[in-house]
């Protein structure tokens, strides 16, 4: 027990509610100064339970603060993080990259097969420079069975049989020039439709490289734009990480600020301790009083403590064994209209 | 798997500064409002660490730990005192009576983790 805090106490007690020079108190003097007490130590319980109650509300909603930031941080940090260590833009990058140059694989082999059917053509000029030979062949042999035929036809009998072999080599001479004529139409038609092909996919091929180089520059100049918003978005998480940490060190200079409430009580309790003490040995005094003095001494005493208080918290805790309800009170008087 | 704390202190705000505290750090909490309510609440449990107030009611903090290292599941177990009491002779007693650390209130809880860190394994 202290002492010094017990004669403290005591002496402002005197201090408040006796005046110098009146003598001994009396028994109903005694009374109501323990029945005060006993009213203090429960306002100051009250006190205390109300400080806890309002200090573990500040440190959950410290706590909550706390556990947010450090979500929010913790959930930024994982879409923005990439364990190979690429950012997402990279790797978006990367795959746009991948399919444009397929794309332009894709437009090099159509220009490549436009350069075959080119070669093709080629080989097509080719084969109408043997079907004008196969021609002049037929023509040739057309007059060599024209020269057969007269030989035969002036021999008589005797050129009949030659006549016959000059006749079949003139409808084979014929034969062959028909046929070398219906090559020359096909070979016409093929070439007409290889240029077509060609010059098509000539001019697709122009197309593609044109529409691939502005996808490749439009892709680029967005993927830009994205890194740098990546960048910024990265920078700001950095920054709210920092932040984040500072807000845990003010929640922690915060959470040792409000441990003042654990001491407080404390001593409270102790004063509350040191007044039950006082109380216990002055009740006895109080004895010889009447019942009427006493309830008069303990009205006009009470009266008088009343007159400091402003809440009405104050008044019921002094008159009943009732905690301090801040809510009830908070809900009931918040709003006070002239 | 997760580390359990067992928090025992009188004060509900502090018990709640030290079991958020030591919940940040990845620890369950179990509390308990004095030693008595501790000691109860031991029987069974697999703790990792205990951390008691020394002046409460029932059962102080020096009660608790003589009671708790009688205990094989707490022989090895750390147990830390947090109090505002910082007389020397009142820390021998907690160390006689087998506490591992002793802190003073009020406490960092920065401080406090990392203390917890040092001691739990």
């Amino acid at each position: 027990m202290n002492w010094s805090k017990i004669t403290s106490c005591f002496t402002r007690f005197r201090l408040r509610f006796f005046k110098p020079g009146t003598g001994t108190h009396s028994a109903a003097d005694i009374f109501a100064g323990v029945e005060l007490m006993r009213q203090m130590r429960q306002q100051l319980t009250s006190i205390s339970a109300d400080i806890e109650g309002s200090v573990t509300g500040v440190t959950t909603g410290f706590h909550g603060m706390a556990h947010r930031a450090r979500s929010a941080v913790e959930r930024a940090a994982t879409a923005l993080d990439n364990p190979t260590g690429d950012t997402p833009i990279d790797l978006v990058r990367s795959a746009m990259e991948e399919m444009l140059a397929n794309v332009r694989t894709s437009a090099n082999f159509s220009f490549a097969i436009s350069k075959q059917i080119l070669a093709v053509e080629a080989k097509l000029s080719a084969i109408e420079q043997c079907l004008n030979n196969v021609e002049k062949v037929a023509d040739q042999a057309k007059l060599v069975a024209l020269n057969g035929q007269i030989e035969a036809n002036r021999l008589g009998d005797a050129g009949v049989a030659f006549g016959v072999v000059a006749q079949e080599t003139k409808t084979l001479a014929g034969n062959a020039g028909t046929t070398s004529e219906s090559i020359r139409e096909m070979v016409a038609d093929l070439g007409t439709a290889l240029r077509e092909t060609s010059a098509g996919l000539q001019s697709q091929n122009e197309k593609d490289s044109k529409i691939i180089a502005e996808s490749e520059q439009t892709v680029s100049e967005l993927l830009d734009s994205l890194a740098v918003s990546h960048n910024h978005m990265s920078k700001s998480l950095s920054e709210m990480s920092s932040i984040s940490t500072q807000l845990g060190q003010d929640i922690a200079q915060a959470v040792m600020s409000l441990q003042f409430q654990d001491r407080v009580s404390q001593r409270i309790a102790h004063v509350c301790e040191a007044l039950e003490f006082v109380s216990a040995n002055l009740e006895p005094a109080s004895e010889n009083a009447s019942p009427l003095a006493k309830q008069k001494r303990l009205e006009d005493w009470s009266q008088h403590v009343r007159s400091s208080y402003t809440m009405e918290s104050e008044r019921t805790g002094q008159t009943q064994d009732v905690m301090f309800d801040l809510e009830t009170e908070n809900a009931d008087n918040c709003v006070e209209l002239f | 798997m997760s580390k359990t704390a067992l928090v025992v202190d009188d004060s509900t705000s502090m018990r709640q500064m030290v079991a958020f505290t030591l919940q940040s750090a990845g620890f369950e909490v179990v509390e308990g409002c004095d030693g008595k309510d501790a000691l109860a609440k031991s029987q069974g449990g697999n703790f990792n660490l205990v951390v008691t107030d020394l002046n409460m009611p029932n059962m102080d903090g020096i009660t608790l730990i003589k009671e708790l290292r009688t205990l094989p599941a707490f022989k090895f177990i750390p147990i830390l005192m947090l109090t505002t009491e910082s007389q020397d002779e009142k820390k021998q007693q907690g160390r006689a009576a087998g506490a591992t650390g002793w802190m003073t209130k009020p406490f960092n809880p920065e401080q406090l983790l990392q203390v917890v860190a040092k001691v739990v394994k």
